[in-house]
């Protein structure tokens, strides 16, 4: 009887650790490369036929599509959705980082924003497409989410803009028309002024994590006008603008005492809807889902009492920062042409009616926008129309989970009177240059 | 002056100011928990409130329910006790066996091994994470109970090995060599003696090695799909990028301690027993 030889022998051993090494070794992508990906893929046309199945993961903001809009996508297109996962916004980028390093080909369509389309985008793991590829009627503007260095690595999904809402019974109490919105800042601060009474601070923002420290200041620096990046992407931030945006919060919170210091803590949006629909503050900036929340039955307010209008400027009239989100499609997926007709009808009307008009985000299809419909459904569209003839930035880069790291402290620190506005913005420049120099060489 | 108090007592200052740091010990460490407790039985709206309320009536064990019947949720839980407990046995079992090997047999690069296999436990998590899921995936156990309870396995097991050689270094020598004389196998003396002496060690790393596996997050994260999602990776979920569900948030947090925290009570004795023996005697 031959003797039983064990599969496991030193030099499978050894192969093994070697491979395992070097698969290690594929998933330390450098920042500027794309290590653990092959070439970056050419451009993607529309087009071409399409059929087969996709898998899709997304996060948990849109409901619409497992609610429905997955089987229109079937009948329409004779594409199968094989899988749509839904998780969790703050597991993905470790999902996603670790799929792509990994060169998987189980996802071919996946959620993005703005800093993942350019962090993924620039590591080559998400596919580019073509400008034929981009449906004729989407606002053109909702593209910065899904594009990095004048590529475009998907398509957007809905299209989300901070303005301002404002409690009109707050307004009428203190002595103000519940009407007309604050214009600029200075009429912003008075009338915050008269609204802090009674306990309660006239406005209230969310800063109190590292993604809400940064959206706070660069809302605050584009509307002093300025812009975060030069066009070679050299940072800003001890600018005049960046200084002065320091400044007008730090004022906001320490001088006028207009700003709620829960401000400090809260950490993301929901929350600082719940503080406004409870009346517990008068004025906020925030995303269109805000109204939905606000005029919902759990509200103190109502749609008769919510007020919503443009950003007032500080040097400029208005300006906003962006937090739309799309969909990228894997540089690694094995039906790329079936992943774009996903794409394609996340962005169309029949979607976007849908969006809109059952989660109040606002629409990335032209038509939709015109359509009156839509401002009946959700009324504060016509802000958003505004909105688009000033600034809406968001800068989504590479390095924008460092960015909001090394912002926030520098933020915070101000707000609490521990660092100085100029010295708090010194310290950030200094510290976001040799970053930037990491990723861009 | 009536003197009804009695001798008097010398106050020991020492005394007092140790159990006061106790206290505030004690209070640090609960807190914490008590609070995710209040957060899971009060609607948010009255924690939210300024001021907050804590009215009896408004008690309620609606998100309790609320969970217990969502069935994506009691998969999760069911997901992270298989995996939990299947780590253990594997841990303890094969863990047992090589510390007992180390413990008492001499072989070249015996210490070597085993500074070797603690040398594994110095890399992050995270450098492994991409070889792990090109693994998972290649073999088909990506999104699978049982390529989690492997993926722990190799991650604790280490460690149960260094736990238990010390446990069994503190066991006297001559009581093995005596069940020898009386005709034990080498099995049967780690069966009828080591095991039954080390009792206490041997719980404490059992349940060591449970709360390792039930409480992971990153590499269920990594490694599971909605398949094999486990409790922690569940929990966090009900952080959303525009909204955070904090009384589910909490009232998961709580379902995720309760069995740990109850692990811990009812082998209290032996944990205390069996740390102090592998410290001491060791």
């Amino acid at each position: 009887m031959p003797r039983h030889q064990s599969i496991l022998t030193r030099r499978s051993l050894l192969g093994g650790g070697l491979v395992l090494g070097g698969t290690a070794l594929a998933g330390c992508v450098s920042p500027g490369g794309s290590a653990g990906s092959s070439a970056s893929p050419s451009a993607l046309s529309s087009g071409g036929e399409a059929g087969g199945e996709i898998s899709i993961l997304d996060d948990n903001t849109n409901q619409v599509f497992q609610n429905g809009l997955i089987e229109t996508f079937q009948e329409q297109t004779g594409i199968t959705v094989r899988n749509y996962e839904m998780a969790n916004f703050n597991d993905l980028h470790d999902r996603f980082a670790t799929m792509f390093a990994g060169q998987d080909t189980s996802y071919d369509v996946i959620m993005t924003w703005a800093g993942w389309s350019a962090e993924f985008g620039q590591a080559g793991w998400l596919q580019p497409l073509a400008q034929d590829s981009l449906p004729a009627d989407v606002i053109r503007p909702a593209l910065d989410a899904v594009s990095w260095d004048d590529t475009v690595y998907g398509l957007p999904k809905f299209a989300s803009v901070q303005t301002m809402f404002w409690n009109k019974e707050h307004f009428e109490r203190a002595g103000l028309d519940p009407d007309a919105a604050p214009e600029s800042w200075d009429e912003f601060v008075a009338a915050a002024k008269k609204l802090t009474t009674d306990g309660r601070y006239g406005y209230t923002c969310d800063m109190g994590n590292p993604a809400g420290a940064y959206q706070n200041f660069l809302r605050t620096m584009l509307l002093c006008g300025g812009e975060l990046y030069d066009a070679d992407y050299t940072p800003q931030l001890d600018s005049e603008a960046g200084v002065e945006a320091m400044t007008k919060l730090v004022e906001l919170y320490r001088d006028h005492e207009v700003m709620n210091p829960a401000s400090l803590q809260i950490t993301n949006a929901s929350d600082l809807v719940e503080v406004f629909s409870q009346g517990n503050t008068s004025i906020v900036f925030n995303w269109p889902f805000q109204w939905s929340v606000a005029t919902s039955d759990a509200a103190t307010t109502s749609a008769a009492t919510v007020g919503n209008g443009l950003i007032p400027g500080i040097n400029v009239r208005s300006a906003s920062i962006d937090g739309s989100e799309g969909y990228a499609i894997s540089a690694f997926s094995e039906n790329k042409s079936a992943a774009l007709k996903w794409l394609e009808f996340a962005a169309s009307a029949t979607s976007q009616r849908e969006i809109v008009e059952k989660e109040g985000w606002f629409p990335v299809s032209q038509e939709i926008l015109d359509d009156p419909a839509t401002e009946e459904a959700l009324p504060v569209v016509a802000t958003y129309e505004q909105s688009t003839e000033y600034v809406t930035r968001r800068y989504g880069t590479p390095w924008s989970n460092e960015l909001d790291q090394l912002l926030s402290v520098h933020v915070n620190r101000a707000m609490n009177g521990d660092e100085e506005p100029a010295a708090a913005m010194r310290a950030s420049q200094q510290e976001l240059l040799p970053v930037v120099e990491k990723y861009l060489g | 002056m009536n003197d009804t108090a009695g001798p008097r007592r010398r106050v020991d200052v020492g005394r007092v100011a140790h159990r006061v740091a106790v206290a505030l010990l004690v209070v640090y460490l609960v807190v914490p928990f008590l609070w995710m407790v209040v957060y899971s039985v009060y609607p948010s709206e009255n924690l939210r409130s300024s001021p907050m309320s804590f009215a009896p009536t408004d008690l309620t064990l609606a998100k309790y329910g609320e969970l217990f019947g969502d069935s994506g949720f009691v998969r999760s839980m069911t997901n992270s006790v298989v995996v939990g407990v299947a780590t253990t046995v594997i841990c303890m079992l094969l863990g047992s066996l090589a510390a007992y090997s180390i413990s008492r047999f001499r072989f070249r690069g015996s210490q070597t091994l085993l500074l070797a296999m603690m040398t594994v436990q110095a890399i992050p998590a995270i450098v492994l994470a991409v070889p792990l899921f090109v693994l998972m995936r290649d073999f088909g156990l990506y999104d699978s109970l049982t390529g989690l309870v492997l993926t722990y396995a190799a991650f604790i097991l280490p460690l149960v090995i260094w736990m238990m050689v010390s446990f069994f270094d503190s066991i006297p020598v001559n009581l093995e060599r005596a069940a020898r004389i009386d005709g034990c196998s080498h099995l049967g003396v780690l069966r009828r003696v080591v095991i039954p002496l080390s009792g206490p060690g041997f719980a404490a790393t059992a349940i060591f090695a449970f709360i390792t596996a039930w409480s992971d997050f990153f590499l269920a994260k990594i490694l599971t799909g909605p398949n094999a999602e486990t409790l922690p990776v569940r929990t966090a979920a009900f952080q959303g990028l525009f909204a955070t569900d904090y009384t589910a948030a909490a009232t998961a947090g709580v379902i995720t301690a309760l069995p740990v925290l109850a692990l811990a009570l009812v082998a209290q004795r032996w944990i205390v027993q069996g740390i102090t023996e592998g410290a001491v005697k060791g």
